[in-house]
């Protein structure tokens, strides 16, 4: 028999013999114990509802939070709620602005209105009915500011536009 | 037989999936053994493998519901897990000096004299030492095939690789333990 061959027989009984030992093996019942607690832990329905429960009280408490903070910022900050957009409007101290549609019901005498100014397009400007200055042969900014005249119930009464766009 | 245990394995992980406490119970007393010798063998310490069978049962209840018997025997699935939490703890444990614990792998064979014992004591211990120091891939199919009767087949499913390549690996395998014994043999004599 060749050397290789002989160890290749001794190797096979030596596996073999392995095998038989380590098919007797098992772990400890420590082991066991442990997993089954964990399966316990993971299963227990009232666990799940404490810690739903507290999953519940989290956000709630992390909403309260928010609200309490935004509305500290709110009170403090009164220009934040008063500038919704970022860009400011620069108003031109010379225009002169002129009412040029009026888009609601008529304005009542004494009714208290604001007058919210706003940068819109240039287009709009053709949609009340004042030639865009394309077809004058100007070439102004794509923006325009005007006045948008609101009632008291939030509606619009009326537009105005500076006259320099007329 | 097999079909039958392979089925009652599909509707044990199917209850376990549904929150059955002892249907996960009797899944742990019928494999537990399985995966322990395995990350035994493959690790050579068994507080190691301890913890592997306990990282490889809490995964296997956390996934259950995920578990496809289309793809593979529960078997196959608790060798490629056990392998994947072998494989991550003994890289974890690469920068570590281990205690031996060898000593606890030793366990009393029965035979007819003392003379005996000892030297079937000593060679398995040689063969437990040369296992553990062989490249993983060797290592895994050595303990699959060889010490815990898994079919070709089913190591090419858990290893995830081709039938070839675990007969070649085993072969390999076979070859470079059959030198590492017969080295060990030799440090054997020249002490004596």
């Amino acid at each position: 028999m060749k050397h290789s061959e002989r160890n290749q027989e001794r190797l096979t009984q030596s596996l073999q013999m392995l095998a038989e030992i380590e098919s007797a093996s098992k772990t400890s019942p420590r082991v066991e114990t442990v997993v089954m607690a964990r399966w316990d832990a993971d299963h227990d329905p009232s666990r799940r509802t404490r810690s739903r429960n507290r999953r519940v009280i989290r956000m709630a408490t992390l909403a309260a939070g928010i609200t309490i903070v935004g509305a500290l910022v709110w009170e403090r900050n009164p220009e934040v709620r008063l500038k919704p957009d970022t860009t400011p409007v620069r108003l031109k101290p010379d225009a002169t602005y002129t009412t040029v549609a009026v888009v609601g019901g008529p304005l009542m005498a004494d009714e208290p209105i604001r007058v919210v100014r706003m940068r819109v397009a240039r287009s709009v400007l053709g949609e009340l009915g004042i030639p865009s200055p394309t077809q004058r042969g100007a070439a102004p900014p794509e923006t325009v500011d005007i006045d948008v005249l609101v009632g008291e119930d939030g509606v619009a009464r009326a537009v105005r536009v500076p006259i320099s766009e007329l | 037989m097999q079909d039958a245990a392979s089925s009652s394995d599909i509707d044990l992980m199917r209850r376990t999936a549904a929150g059955d406490r002892d249907a996960f119970a009797t899944l742990y007393q019928t494999h537990h053994a399985t995966v322990y010798r395995f990350a035994r063998l493959m690790t050579g310490s068994t507080t190691i493998a301890e913890d592997i069978v306990q990282e490889v049962f809490l995964a296997l209840m956390r996934d259950a519901s995920r578990y496809d018997p289309s793809r593979a025997s529960l078997t196959t699935y608790l060798y490629g897990s056990a392998r994947h939490h072998t494989r991550r703890r003994l890289l974890r444990d690469r920068l570590l000096v281990r205690l031996e614990d060898q000593a606890d792998l030793c366990l009393p064979t029965a035979s007819a004299t003392a003379a005996e014992d000892l030297i079937r004591e000593r060679d398995v211990q040689q063969l437990r030492r040369a296992i553990v120091r062989l490249p993983a891939r060797y290592r895994e199919v050595i303990v699959l095939c060889d010490l815990q009767d898994v079919s070709y087949a089913d190591a090419a499913q858990a290893l995830g690789c081709a039938i070839g390549t675990v007969r070649s690996r085993l072969h390999r395998a076979r070859h470079l333990l059959a030198e590492k014994l017969q080295r060990g043999l030799a440090c054997v004599e020249m002490t004596r």
